[in-house]
């Protein structure tokens, strides 16, 4: 696997083939989950993972869901690759580092990946190019009881086991990124993010925890994972992002009263970014004025 | 009061978080906010004090108190399958295996609640798994023994509590 070829996979999210809208970017849905008979990573040994690895890559490869998958193994690529699938939101900053097993599963139409051995056995992940996150949500059901061969480490009174009990339970983070630029630049977003807050939700930049909002991409996430249902997870997560929707449109109506001026800035932005060929996302975000 | 995360400075810092209605506090020298604040620069929309940077110290205050006198805490026994102790998952804040969840299940429970106000999941079960016997009568005497507390049905709260006592030691038992 390298750049050249990852490339060359599609990836519906950003092309927006698949009906984007122009605030909301993508709906995520990810599932952690673990294999019962194996110690968690964190505590495996390198044979355990290997196993955990052969395991997997049995079961997927006799799932018909998982047609025409390719895999990916970390620690035969080279560092350009990796940052490509981290940029192209197919596998976490987090993966980038970590043991030899590392694999990445994606699938032929650039919509489902699956790491084994991040930080749980594996982390499932549906990625859509549009608000949908309960149709995202089905999708990853799908796929989550097509695996349930592996033996899924589960308790019926904690749910899937995680390695981290901020993921206990139904061991799924629901996301929408959306593009807030007329919120930010009315100064309305730490109002906004302590509101969520106080829903049980996160609002963060686009790239996960700690990054800051480049190019004012925001990422809406349920915070608890126990207790609800998957479904009232994401519904609650698809419910407050379109009510954002909602106050993007309106706080964009305010701001084209000073049209002159922002028209100014974005076209100065756009030539200053598209004249830098070798930038990567992060840095031509950074360079709009919003 | 002392800094909960640190233990030796003093807390000048004092957040209330609320998770699905339920609240807790927490209480942080400066330097000790600043650390798990340090993504935060000044004009940035982030003032994040997530649950992930409360986990250490939650999983701090973990376990059995320390009985009047000073005695040692009362022993937890290691997770019996992959061998993690108790101590060390307090620190770390990570489980070794699915045992670990067995194992310390009566010391984790108020961690659960704590960041996600709840301690049951909800939802489906995976075809298969052998939830059922020991595992479906436990869950159930622990729905109920809340309902019972809840109540002040006390006498009635100790019953259920022996029974699952009882089914816990057998299950470790079996498992074990
Ligand atoms: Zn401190
Ligand atoms: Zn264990």
């Amino acid at each position: 696997m390298n750049a050249d070829r990852i490339l060359s996979l599609p990836l519906p999210w950003v092309e927006g083939q698949d009906g984007s809208q122009d605030v909301v970017i993508s709906s995520r849905i990810r599932l952690a989950r673990n294999l019962e008979r194996y110690p968690f990573v964190n505590r495996a040994s390198g044979e355990d993972r290997k196993s955990v690895l052969e395991t997997v890559r049995q079961a997927i490869e006799s799932e018909p869901l998982f047609r025409e998958c390719v895999w990916c193994n970390l620690c035969e690529m080279d560092a350009l690759s990796k940052w490509l699938l981290v940029e192209r939101r197919l596998m976490s900053p987090a993966f980038l580092k970590g043991c030899p097993e590392r694999v990445l599963v994606l699938d032929a139409r650039g919509i489902v990946s699956v790491m084994v051995n991040e930080e749980d056995h594996l982390r499932l992940q549906v990625l859509l190019g549009r608000m949908a996150l309960c149709e995202t949500l089905r999708i990853a059901s799908a796929i989550d009881r097509s695996l349930y061969c592996l033996g899924f480490a589960f308790d019926p009174e904690f749910g899937f086991l995680t390695s981290c009990p901020t993921n206990v339970g139904t061991g799924l983070r629901a996301s929408a990124m959306l593009h807030l630029p007329a919120l930010k630049m009315s100064k309305a977003m730490p109002e906004i993010i302590a509101q969520s807050g106080r829903l049980g939700l996160v609002v963060r930049g686009a790239y996960g925890e700690g990054t800051a909002s480049a190019g004012s991409l925001y990422q809406v996430s349920n915070q608890v994972t126990l207790g609800l249902t998957r479904e009232e997870l994401a519904e609650k997560v698809e419910a407050v992002s379109s009510r954002l929707v909602e106050q993007e449109a309106r706080a964009r109506e305010t701001l084209l009263d000073g049209r002159q001026g922002l028209e100014d800035r974005i076209w100065r932005a756009w030539g200053t970014c598209f004249t830098h060929g070798a930038w990567g996302y992060r840095k031509r975000w950074k360079a709009f004025p919003c | 009061m002392l800094c909960e995360r640190c233990g030796i400075k003093n807390a000048e810092v004092h957040i209330r978080q609320a998770v699905q209605g339920v609240v807790s506090e927490h209480h942080l020298c400066k330097e000790c906010a600043r650390e798990l604040t340090s993504d935060w620069k000044p004009g940035s929309d982030f003032l994040e004090f997530s649950i992930g940077s409360f986990l250490e110290t939650l999983c701090k205050t973990l376990g059995p108190a320390k009985s009047e006198d000073g005695e040692a805490r009362r022993e937890i026994a290691p997770c019996p399958r992959c061998g993690l102790e108790f101590e060390t998952f307090r620190k770390s804040g990570r489980f070794g295996c699915a045992g670990c969840y067995q194992a310390f299940r009566e010391w984790i429970r108020p961690l659960f609640t704590r960041i996600h106000g709840s301690e049951t999941y909800r939802g489906p079960v995976p075809e298969g798994h052998p939830a059922t016997g020991i595992d479906a009568e436990l869950v159930l005497l622990r729905e109920q023994l809340k309902t019972a507390v809840a109540d002040e049905r006390y006498e009635t709260a100790a019953r259920l509590r022996d029974r699952i006592r009882l089914l816990e030691g057998r299950h470790r038992d079996e498992r074990g």
